[in-house]
């Protein structure tokens, strides 16, 4: 099966659940049950202040400081955030990770609700990297988006995704940093 | 993952002639020597000895990091570049910082620095990754320029590679060519670029996926947070029209402004202009414009100069797309900027207006205003054709090999105004060391007044090379203030110089930018950095003292390969200053300077006749060794 069919068949399979649920009278907003789809969605998601990718100065300091404050060190394999450069062109785009209101990722996860888990009441999708621990990079193979948004480390065996800074207080490191202030909180 | 927080633990020793590759522990010199050019002067001191010269095998180009490289501490994306340079005159060890995000990556692959020395038989580039290197062969590559190479390489070795690579200036051992990373970021001063022609060497492409552990983040992070600029709240309807040296550019889809020239940038200070079209060649435009960059978009006073001597001269008009043509291909053929703009082409004007140069002697016709020209002409230094050779050895050789007299550097009177008064004033563009005149009162952006510029001299004194890289001063309204009322005797004028050199050995050595630091007002920015990167608590003073560790070893070097004495380096110094100034005509007076080098080399603990540091000096910085090895050779002051 091809990538893109898997992630298509992932995504029909999700909307259809989804869809049984709603039509059985079901209007859960959060439900932890592993077969279903109804998850909570996301109250917002990390996004540039453009779609023009070009507000971004390309200085990283968003990558940085992220992984400064969840990792305590800075490298690639730590990312959670960062930059598709173009050098030629002088552009920048953020990556991140959307928390998709249908996280495949989540779904593909076989610790699902211990290492790839939702957040109650804020609807985040995050990694619990303690109990990730297979190296298998179901999530990262799921993700909708090119380049998955979902880092592998291959020295710790575990993935890294934007968690929204969910146990920092001041929010977003990525956004108090940014110099140009070209990334925003999006209510969803 | 490196056992020590914010070093990657290991210095990449290669040499190219042999293929041999080995490793040096880091934590030998980190504590001590901290990075960046700290490092380089101790590599400097062990491997680089006298005699040699800058195209020799024996030369040592070095790339050196910092501890704070590739860490959320502002500006820390840079890198110095160093070894024997060609451009200085004589040829002497120095040193160029360099921006972008080679050095982090370098850092992630697990190197704090590299070591290049011998020549390889044939054209090759080095290749980094994750704690091995292995030298390639880049006989494909030679010929390429600089873009086209760091095209090449990320085809092979993947987009997240970082290459910093030399152009044709480079392979054909120009003495200002320069070795660039990214679309603008260079090592553009000291001819490093030639030196590794001179090796064969391409290029060297590094990529990681190491880290770098960081002591103590959160303090890290409220530190950053301590100093960082309030950002642009909103960098969406800042600049509707680009209005850029009395131009008005419509034709930019998106008018963005702003770009960092460095990893973890905070302040974004470099303009760029992106899909300006291109009248010289097909395509597009996408340029930034460095500090020195945007005089070559024009020389002329406009309106928006208000009274800035230095740029009320005719040598050329505004003209903003040949500016990004002239940019692009000196960053593409791999030449220095700044010595291009700041003293050739300058230079080559008024030899034009003053009638000295025929086309039938040189091949050349002065026509700074077309394009087309600047094209011609930046290839013909670039591959050494016809006049270009001669070009290609810098301004300040070309002229003393046509003859100083009468190819001298103030040949041609310009009209210089300040504070509403005209005043014809010759031009002076070669300051000290091979180096084009650089904010001293002088030459380009001739706009500090006396007596500020006594500063530029006393520090452009103890150097190799323009020293206002790393070196633009920065100091407490009232030190300079009791300067001012005697400048020549007071104490408080060296102080001040002092006090900016051992800044600018710490921040090349952590690696910081110079625009960005030190900061006046809240001094002890970089040692807090330091302590929260590091995890060992290092004062102000104590950072204050490394640098002057690595100002003294810096000068042992010196002494030692390259004969460094009082009368060498003032003698050096005079000319440029005993013409007159931009603003009021003020000539420097010779005695008062030699009294002003006394109170400097005493207040440094350095020899008053040699201007060399003592015994106990040495001991006191922690440099007994340095000492023990300068009384064999005959070189500490009686």
């Amino acid at each position: 099966m091809s990538k893109i069919t898997r992630r298509e068949f992932i995504k029909d399979a999700s909307l259809a659940a989804g869809g049984l649920l709603a039509g059985s009278g079901a209007a859960a907003l959060y439900s932890r049950n592993p077969v279903s789809t109804n998850v909570l969605k996301p109250n917002n998601r990390l996004t540039q202040t453009a779609t023009n990718e070009s507000v971004c100065t390309g200085c990283e300091t968003c990558e940085l400081v992220c992984s400064v404050f969840h990792d305590g060190a800075v490298g690639p394999n730590l990312r959670r955030i960062w930059l598709n450069k173009n050098e030629d062109s002088l552009t920048y785009q953020v990556l991140t990770c959307l928390q998709c209101d249908y996280p495949s990722c989540y779904f593909a996860c076989p610790q699902r609700d211990k290492a790839l888990c939702i957040e109650g009441g804020s609807g985040i999708r995050y990694i619990n990297s303690n109990e990730c621990t297979q190296g298998c990079k179901e999530c990262v193979k799921a993700c909708t988006l090119e380049p998955p948004r979902i880092s592998f480390d291959p020295e710790q065996q575990i993935v890294r995704m934007c968690d929204m800074c969910r146990n920092r207080p001041a929010g977003p490191a990525c956004i108090e940093f940014c110099p140009a202030q070209c990334l925003k909180m999006e209510e969803r | 993952m490196s056992e020590l927080y914010g070093w990657a633990g290991n210095i990449l020793d290669i040499d190219l002639g042999s293929g041999r590759i080995s490793k040096i522990a880091t934590e030998k010199y980190a504590f001590e020597y901290i990075g960046g050019k700290g490092l380089m002067h101790c590599l400097a001191w062990e491997h680089i000895p006298k005699g040699t010269s800058a195209f020799s095998p024996d030369n040592c180009l070095m790339l050196s990091t910092g501890p704070l490289t590739g860490t959320p501490a502002p500006t820390s994306g840079r890198m110095e570049v160093g070894g024997v340079s060609p451009q200085s005159i004589p040829e002497m060890y120095s040193h160029s910082g360099i921006g972008g995000w080679f050095g982090p990556k370098l850092k992630y692959s697990g190197f704090d620095a590299v070591i290049i020395r011998g020549a390889a038989p044939s054209p090759c580039y080095v290749c980094i990754t994750d704690g091995n290197a292995e030298i390639r062969d880049a006989r494909y590559l030679w010929g390429l320029g600089t873009y086209a190479t760091q095209h090449e390489l990320k085809r092979i070795h993947g987009k997240d590679s970082c290459n910093l690579v030399i152009g044709p200036a480079g392979e054909k051992k120009s003495r200002i060519a320069i070795m660039l990373t990214d679309s603008g970021n260079a090592a553009g001063q000291g001819g490093f670029g030639g030196v590794a022609g001179s090796k064969n060497l391409k290029a060297i492409s590094v990529k990681g996926s190491g880290s770098i552990r960081i002591a103590r983040p959160v303090e890290l992070l409220q530190r950053r947070s301590d100093i960082a600029r309030i950002p642009a709240k909103n960098p969406l309807t800042q600049y509707e029209d680009l209005e850029y040296f009395g131009q008005t550019l419509k034709n930019i889809p998106w008018p963005r402004f702003k770009l960092s020239c460095s990893q973890s940038c905070d302040r974004y200070c470099m303009p760029a202009l992106l899909n300006v079209p291109r009248s010289t060649r097909g395509g597009f435009h996408c340029s930034d414009f460095a500090c020195i960059g945007k005089l070559a978009a024009g020389w002329q006073q406009s309106d928006d100069h208000g009274e800035e001597p230095g740029v009320e001269w005719p040598l050329w008009s505004h003209n903003i797309e040949r500016g990004l043509e002239v940019i692009e291909l000196t960053n593409d053929l791999g030449l220095n900027q700044y010595e291009i703009l700041g003293g050739m082409v300058p230079w080559l004007v008024m030899c034009a207006h003053e009638g000295l140069f025929s086309a039938s002697e040189t091949g050349l016709i002065i026509e700074p205003e077309k394009p087309e020209w600047w094209v011609k002409l930046l290839n013909q230094i670039a591959y050494r054709q016809d006049f270009g050779d001669l070009l290609a050895e810098g301004t300040s050789r070309a002229i003393n090999t046509l003859g100083k007299e009468k190819f001298g550097e103030t040949i041609y009177t310009g009209i210089r105004r300040y504070k509403g008064v005209d005043r014809p004033t010759p031009v002076s563009l070669q300051q000290a060391w091979g180096y084009a005149a650089h904010y001293s009162g002088r030459g380009i952006n001739a706009s500090l007044p006396y007596p500020d510029w006594l500063l530029r001299a006393l520090t452009w004194m103890t150097q190799t090379r323009d020293s206002n890289n790393d070196t633009h001063h920065r100091s407490k309204a009232d030190d300079l203030e009791k300067f001012k009322k005697d400048p020549y005797k007071s104490d408080i004028g060296p102080k001040m110089a002092i006090w900016d050199e051992h800044r600018s050995e710490i921040k090349c050595s952590l690696t910081l930018c110079d625009w960005a630091f030190p900061i006046v007002h809240f001094s002890s920015a970089e040692s807090k950095f330091l302590s929260a990167v590091t995890g060992r608590d290092t004062s102000e003073e104590e950072l204050d003292f490394i640098g002057e560790r690595l100002k003294n070893l810096q000068r042992a070097v010196l002494i030692r390969n390259h004969d460094r004495s009082r009368e060498q380096e003032v003698n050096e110094i005079l000319p440029f200053f005993k013409r007159p100034d931009g603003t009021t005509g003020s000539i420097i007076d010779e005695g008062g300077f030699s009294l002003m080098v006394d109170n400097y080399y005493k207040q440094r603990g350095w020899d008053t006749i040699t201007g060399w540091p003592t015994r106990t000096k040495y001991e006191q910085l922690g440099l007994g060794h340095v000492a023990d090895e300068m009384a064999r050779l005959g070189l500490l002051p009686n």
